[in-house]
């Protein structure tokens, strides 16, 4: 089975300052379809960069990439945007929801990249609340939503253009216990059920042993942990 | 379409700080509208002025003797002649004001709108009758005259003989008009004005000369003005055009002010709308980088932000125009006629289309720039 995401010899560089940071130093990742990865490591080590380059929002300055089957490190900034459209779905820690659209329009802004029809987004948008079931919350506004509610929204929001890869960075990290190990049943369900591949970046041993893998990353570089059952 | 949700979302992020944007465009454009309307209106004024009609007033506004008319008549040029006096009056009310003219019977046709109807019977009763009148259809509407009335005009400045100034008329004829504006007169015989008034006599207030070729109107003007250079009542001959823009121009470059103060309001509407669609891109960078993440193009992106102002812009600038449109059409009911109606031409809607996207692209195109560069990656570190 191929890998859908294949990093090779990858090398990031930011500048701070004066100075060129060599952030990932030849870093090397497979992660083969269905499969939840979880990427832990100190502040600073790079996850955040790592699951950038993965998600295609940001570009190596060496190496190969090469995520749902196309070489991210080759592709335009139009091209690139379009690529996330059709594969990625972004869970964030602070949910990033737009404040003004409520919660059903909010799950459909990715559809209106779609040709789909007002009637046909409608009826998918109700399929992803019910999914992450907030179906009798479609109308309210993110402020009227509680932590753990407005995670459950970006995470349909990710979900509903049905994308290959889901890019969690710190999903539970503004939540609660109760509702972090609610939201993360919910993307290892979603990982099992719906064959998402999914990368995660925590901080939380205990959310990453929801995950099938989990992968460190210190100073720029990838340790692999011992492959273990999922949770 | 499908991203006007989005578009109509961002515009009300900040619902206050929209309104009063909208409320400046909003007065900026009412601004623009009635100033456009009254130049537009003064233009109009002008246009109607004939090219080949000329008008002989004394340059300092005095009487000119009826005894000038036999000369103006022999000068080449000239196909006809007639001649005006009057007087501003008032019937029962000074409300109901009545401008009196009065005019040869003989020669009534020139002094009146070119476009005037009237039936030839009327007419023909006009120049028969001494204190025979021809009112203006919207004067006798205005007044409730009809054909056969006997009405008296209180003259406000030329008494009669008598000491009264009550001017007693039979209403004999009823002409159209759709051009010339006002279209409020009283047309009375002068043999019976001269006769009557108390001072005067034997004076016109202009005579108006119609030429058969137009293109020699300003020769034979010069011509007439030169006849009278050395008399003891000089004249000032000019077209009836020239007359209006000469009377016009008295009040000022209105073309230059109307330019400086909208140019003025949209200079600052630029400033005031850019600053706010700045303001509004500093708050949303992690929306748009969201947005970015998510799929948009930077393209895209850019593009709602123009549309968001050109959204509000044409939004409150239509709504503007509107008002001042339903506003000149209410003060032009109220007048009656007394004033020329101040209308706002298709072009202004026009002129006011292209100033509100202008506004609209110019102010947003810093906030478009920015967001169409926005790194997502720096963008999400920060917020």
């Amino acid at each position: 089975m191929p890998a859908v995401i294949s990093l090779s010899d990858i090398v990031k560089r930011y500048l701070r300052g004066n100075q060129r940071v060599e952030v990932l130093h030849r870093l090397d990742l497979e992660v083969q379809s269905g499969e939840f990865v979880a990427l832990m490591g100190p502040s600073g080590s790079g996850k955040t960069t790592l699951l950038n380059l993965i998600g295609g929002l940001d570009k190596p300055d060496e190496g190969e990439i090469i995520v749902a089957g196309e070489r991210l490190d080759q592709l335009s900034g139009s091209q690139m945007a379009a690529w996330r459209a059709r594969h990625v779905g972004f869970v964030f820690q602070f949910y990033n929801l737009l404040p003004v659209l409520s919660a059903e329009r909010n799950v459909e802004v990715p559809l209106l990249l779609t040709k789909l029809s007002r009637a046909q987004r409608k009826a998918n948008v109700a399929a992803a609340l019910a999914l992450v079931g907030l179906s009798d919350r479609a109308s309210h506004k993110p402020t009227e939503l509680s932590g753990g509610q407005q995670q459950r929204v970006a995470i349909a929001r990710a979900l509903i253009a049905d994308p290959t890869l889901l890019v969690c960075d710190e999903p539970t990290g503004d939540l609660d216990r109760e509702s972090a190990e609610d939201i993360l049943q919910l993307i290892k369900a979603l990982s099992q059920e719906q064959n998402k591949t999914v990368v995660m970046v925590t901080h939380d041993p205990r959310a990453a042993a929801y995950a099938t893998r989990t992968l460190y990353v210190d100073k720029g570089r990838l340790t692999t942990a011992p492959e273990r059952a999922a949770a | 379409m499908r991203y006007l949700g989005l578009i109509w979302a961002g515009v009300w992020r900040k619902p206050a700080r929209t309104i009063f944007t909208f409320l400046s465009i909003l007065a900026a454009f009412v601004l623009f509208g009635v100033l456009q309307g009254v130049n537009s209106t003064f233009n109009r004024l002008i246009d109607t002025g004939r090219l080949d009609v000329l008008l002989t007033t004394n340059p300092i506004g005095l009487p000119i003797p009826l005894a000038e008319l036999p000369q103006i008549q022999k000068i080449p040029g000239v196909s006809a002649v007639t001649y005006r006096s009057g007087f501003p009056g008032y019937f029962r009310s000074v409300t109901n004001y009545v401008p009196v003219f009065a005019v040869d019977p003989q020669n009534v046709l020139l002094t009146m709108p070119p476009d005037s109807k009237i039936p030839a019977a009327e007419l023909n009763e006009f120049r028969h009758t001494r204190t025979g009148a021809l009112v203006s259809e919207r004067l006798a509407q205005r007044l409730h005259w009809k054909l056969g009335d006997h009405v008296p005009v209180q003259a406000l400045n030329v008494p009669k003989k008598d000491g009264s100034p009550v001017w007693t008329f039979d209403i004999v004829g009823i002409y159209t008009s759709q051009s010339n504006e006002p279209q409020l007169a009283l047309l009375m015989n002068y043999l019976y004005f001269d006769a009557e008034r108390i001072g005067g006599n034997g004076t016109v207030q202009l005579y108006v000369e119609k030429v058969a070729d137009a293109s020699t109107a300003t020769a034979i003007a010069n011509a007439i003005d030169d006849r009278f250079v050395n008399s003891g009542s000089p004249t000032h001959t000019d077209t009836e055009r020239g007359y209006a823009q000469t009377s016009l121009a008295a009040v000022g470059d209105l073309e230059f002010f109307v330019d400086a103060i909208v140019g003025s309001a949209f200079a600052t509407l630029l400033l005031l709308t850019g600053s706010n669609m700045l303001q509004s891109f500093r708050e949303r960078v992690a929306e748009f980088a969201v947005l970015k993440s998510i799929g948009f193009s930077d393209g895209t992106l850019a593009t709602l932000v123009l549309c968001e102002a050109v959204l509000l812009c044409t939004g409150a600038a239509a709504t503007g125009l509107f008002l001042v449109w339903v506003l000149l059409q209410a003060i032009g009911g109220m007048s009656g006629g007394d004033i020329p109606s101040i209308r706002l031409p298709g072009v202004v809607f026009l002129y006011g289309a292209t100033a509100a996207m202008t506004i609209a692209l110019a102010s947003a195109l810093p906030a478009a720039w920015r967001t169409k560069r926005l790194s997502i990656v720096d963008a999400l570190a920060v917020h």
